[in-house]
């Protein structure tokens, strides 16, 4: 018997949502000798019922942007080492199309009057457009060096683009598919957000550590402000003209004025937060914490209303514009696109209870792993005697 | 020590170290090996180890995290010299390199 590559659920996902009991479950149809393991689980919730698990799917190598197309409800995962984009069925939850882009799409964006995907190919220097119809790239449009994050605007007819070796921010024409401007930012340009009714464009620049400010019309710079360590991600929060900023290197989220451009707070996070989004509700935001393997549920003012287990090193995290409260998260160390129910109404009564590893305490596992250099196999038991820190790293 | 990268691992944490500048012994885990055994789900992740191998901190990713989980680990008497933070630490950045290293990171060929 041939075994699939994905798994199959059997039941729609809203029948499954129903049916869950304690504990992790197994999906109902799978044939008996398919382990649903990680790639495919459901749990019914955790934290005091702050959240419900819904379900995991591979999707590829290093899974980094995520983006939903409403009008087939479908969602599309930039797996950057795949060179791929992953289309998930979000009721089969499973991947049901791969559409090779270019070298290393690390962000994704959606337009839905075009019904076109764009990916920032951070290794082709180009960004790939799909026709989510047609589900194959119609598009390349040339940008800067080293791409590494996209924004639609979906009035303006514009796709800004962060281009972070070239230190600059791409503006191309969504309908044209060409680029038009070319704005100065500065080195490590991403993450952009922009607020229409402020009329402003937000470029995060990881390595120079700041936020780039420009005039959605004029597209002149009008501004900049230093930020804490390697901003890589940035949402609008609309109502109060905030953009927060997640930097990864420094663990905080920065909130900004948009209109001053002054920082107006600096709020803790677990580890590492890469990936952000304000939430619809307009109340919280999400924030994907790399180093933590978790989803933090925040309220504006920086408390911690939940924390989500996901996959390993999580990434790109967006909400379902579907399904309010619906968070999709891709796990660049597993693979893996999860699907998360926030359940919370508002700030919940307890705080998130903070907990020592549950390793700490314990003794290393004896390990012989090859050498980066010489690969040659080391002994972990080389280091015994003598104190030690060990730095576990990926290169994305 | 290198996890994750899904594809390539050698080559590509070989470039990364490369390009910041990062020195010493580097162990690859492609399996997951210690990552799985520890309970890691993140990266960036230092882990801590005493003299007997028993872990003493797991997270500590901020320079100040883990220059107070380092001041933990060895003591009070013992100076950590240029190990320490400096009050206005900030993210350095060698621009020049950084740019060229990573215009020249490979264009790998898209799958195809």
């Amino acid at each position: 018997m041939s075994v699939p590559k994905e798994p199959v659920l059997h039941a729609p996902l809203e029948d499954l949502e129903l049916e869950l009991g304690l504990g992790e479950v197994r999906l109902g149809g799978l044939p008996s000798d398919i382990d649903a393991g990680p790639s495919c689980r459901v749990d019914p919730g955790g934290e005091g019922g702050a959240y419900r698990l819904i379900g995991e799917v591979e999707v590829g190598l290093d899974p980094e942007g995520v983006a939903v197309h409403c009008a087939t409800g479908r969602i599309y995962v930039a797996c950057s080492r795949s060179n791929a984009v992953a289309v998930v069925d979000p009721v089969e939850l499973r991947v049901v199309d791969t559409i090779p882009v270019g070298g290393e799409p690390i962000d994704i964006a959606v337009d839905e009057r075009t019904g076109r995907v764009f990916t920032a190919d951070a290794r082709s220097d180009q960004v790939s457009v799909i026709d989510a119809y047609a589900g194959r790239v119609v598009a390349t449009v040339p940008v800067g060096s080293y791409p590494a994050g996209l924004c639609i605007d979906v009035e303006g007819r514009r796709l800004y683009c962060g281009d972070a070796a070239s230190s600059t921010m791409s503006v191309i024409d969504v309908d044209g598919l060409e680029r038009i401007s070319v704005v100065d930012a500065e080195l490590g340009a991403g993450a952009v957000a922009v607020d229409p009714q402020a009329g402003r464009v937000y470029c995060v620049n990881f390595l120079a550590s700041s936020v780039t400010v420009v005039d959605r019309t004029t597209l002149q710079v009008v501004g900049s402000l230093p930020l804490p360590a390697g901003p890589c991600a940035v949402g609008v929060h609309r109502t109060s003209g905030s953009i927060f900023i997640a930097d990864s290197l420094a663990s905080t989220i920065s909130r900004v004025d948009g209109y001053t451009i002054e920082k107006v707070s600096e709020m803790a996070v677990p580890n590492a937060p890469v990936g952000l989004t304000v939430g619809s509700r307009d109340d919280r935001l999400y924030v994907g914490n790399r180093g933590d393997g978790t989803v933090s549920v925040m309220g504006l003012d920086g408390a911690e209303w939940s924390r989500i287990p996901v996959g390993a090193a999580p990434g790109g995290v967006c909400e379902d514009p579907l399904h309010p409260g619906r968070v999709l998260v891709a796990n660049a160390g597993s693979g893996t696109l999860m699907v998360v129910q926030d359940l919370l109404d508002g700030p919940p009564l307890s705080p998130v209870a903070r907990t020592l590893h549950p390793m700490v305490g314990r003794h290393m596992p004896a390990l012989r792993l090859p050498d980066l250099w010489t690969e040659e196999l080391r002994d972990l038991g080389e280091w015994s005697g003598r104190k030690y820190v060990i730095n576990v790293f990926a290169s994305w | 020590m290198n996890v994750w990268e899904g594809t390539g691992a050698f080559s590509e944490a070989r470039t990364f170290c490369k390009l910041w500048g990062i020195e010493g012994t580097v162990l690859v885990d492609e399996a997951g090996e210690l990552v799985n055994a520890l309970g890691i789900r993140g990266v960036p992740t230092n882990v801590l180890v005493d003299t007997d191998g028993t872990v003493t901190a797991i997270g500590a990713s901020t320079p100040r995290e883990l220059e107070a989980a380092v001041r933990e680990l060895l003591g009070p008497d013992v100076p950590l010299g240029e190990v320490a933070v400096p009050s206005d630490w900030h993210w350095q950045t060698d621009a020049e390199r950084i740019e060229e290293q990573l215009s020249n990171r490979g264009h790998r060929t898209p799958a195809s």
